[in-house]
C-alpha cells in the first residue's frame, strides 16, 4: 500500500496527484472511460452514482447523479474536451448539471506507461493561484500530522 | 455567479489580487490599476461583491472595497475536500483494477 500511496502536489493554480497502479495503462484507461466501471469506484465510500448519459468522445457529455449515504442526491455534468486512448483524458466541469455555464475547473487525466503498471498524474485546474498556495500551507500541515499519527499507529502495532 | 465562476476572469482576479494586498481600495483607485471604463470595472466590482469575494462600504460618495475573508476561507475548504475525496477514490480506484486484473487473469486460464 506504501507504494501506491497517492502524492499530491500544489503547483501554481494546479493540484497533481500522482500514483502507481500495478495494471496496464489499457486496462486503467477503461475504468475511466465506461460507466458501469466508473460507478464502480467514482464515488466516495457509501456513494453509488447512477450515469444519466455518456458520450466519450471529443466534446461528449457525461452526466450523473452521486447519490450519498443520506439519501441526498448531486447532480454533475461534466464535458469531455480532449481523449486520446489510453494516453489522456482532459475534461471540464459544468456545474451542477442544471446549466452548461463554465465553472472553469478542468481536470488533466495522464496515463503513464512504466514497466508493467502505470502512472496515473491528475491535475485540477483552478481559477486562483494564491488560493491555492495558501491551502498548500495549510495542507502541507494536515498531512504533516496525518503521517504522524500514521507513524505512531505502525509504531504500536509492533509493541503487540 | 458563485465564487470559482467570478474569478474565472482575468480582470477580476487581478481586482481580487489588489484588494487584498491594499486592504481597503475605493473603486476609483481600483480603476486607476486597469486600462478599462469605469463603467467596465463597476460591473467587475458588482460581480465580485454577488459572488461575495469582496465586500463594500460607503462612506459619502466613496464606494470601498475589501476582501471578504470567510468566503475566501470556504473556497479553501471546498479545495481542500476535493482534494480528500480524490485520495480516498483513487484507493479505490486501485482496489477496483487490481481486482479486475485478477479476475481477467483468472479468465484467461
Amino acid at each position: 500500500m506504501i507504494k501506491n500511496n497517492v502524492e499530491t502536489i500544489i503547483e501554481g493554480n494546479k493540484v497533481v496527484y500522482k500514483r502507481y497502479f500495478d495494471v496496464s495503462t489499457e486496462l486503467l484507461f477503461e475504468v475511466w472511460s465506461m460507466p458501469e466501471h466508473l460507478s464502480e469506484w467514482w464515488g466516495p465510500d457509501g456513494f453509488t452514482l447512477t450515469t444519466k448519459r455518456m458520450d466519450f468522445i471529443n466534446g461528449g457529455i457525461w452526466e450523473f447523479v452521486m447519490h450519498g449515504p443520506d439519501g441526498h442526491d448531486s447532480k454533475n455534468k461534466i464535458q469531455f474536451t480532449d481523449i486520446k486512448e489510453p494516453h489522456y483524458i482532459y475534461y471540464k466541469h459544468l456545474g451542477d448539471g442544471e446549466g452548461d455555464q463554465d465553472v472553469h475547473f478542468e481536470s488533466k487525466i495522464i496515463f503513464e506507461k512504466v514497466e508493467e503498471g502505470t502512472n496515473l498524474i491528475m491535475e485540477q485546474i483552478f481559477p486562483s493561484k494564491e488560493e491555492l498556495e495558501r491551502v498548500n500551507g495549510k495542507y502541507g500541515a494536515i498531512e504533516g500530522a496525518k503521517q504522524h499519527i500514521g507513524n505512531l499507529a505502525k509504531y504500536l502495532e509492533t509493541l503487540k | 455567479m458563485n465564487a470559482f465562476a467570478a474569478l474565472a476572469d482575468d480582470t477580476r482576479r487581478e481586482i481580487v489580487r489588489l484588494v487584498a494586498k491594499n486592504g481597503e481600495l475605493t473603486s476609483t483607485e481600483i480603476g486607476e490599476n486597469f486600462n478599462i471604463t469605469a463603467p467596465a470595472i463597476s460591473h467587475h466590482l458588482k460581480v465580485l461583491k454577488s459572488a461575495k469575494l469582496l465586500n463594500m462600504k460607503k462612506e459619502a460618495q466613496k464606494r470601498i472595497y475589501s476582501l471578504n475573508g470567510s468566503s475566501v476561507s470556504e473556497m479553501e475548504d471546498w479545495i481542500l475536500e476535493i482534494i480528500d475525496l480524490w485520495k480516498k477514490r483513487l484507493d479505490k480506484l486501485d482496489r477496483y483494477v487490481l481486482k479486475l486484473k485478477k479476475e481477467r487473469t483468472r479468465d484467461k486460464k
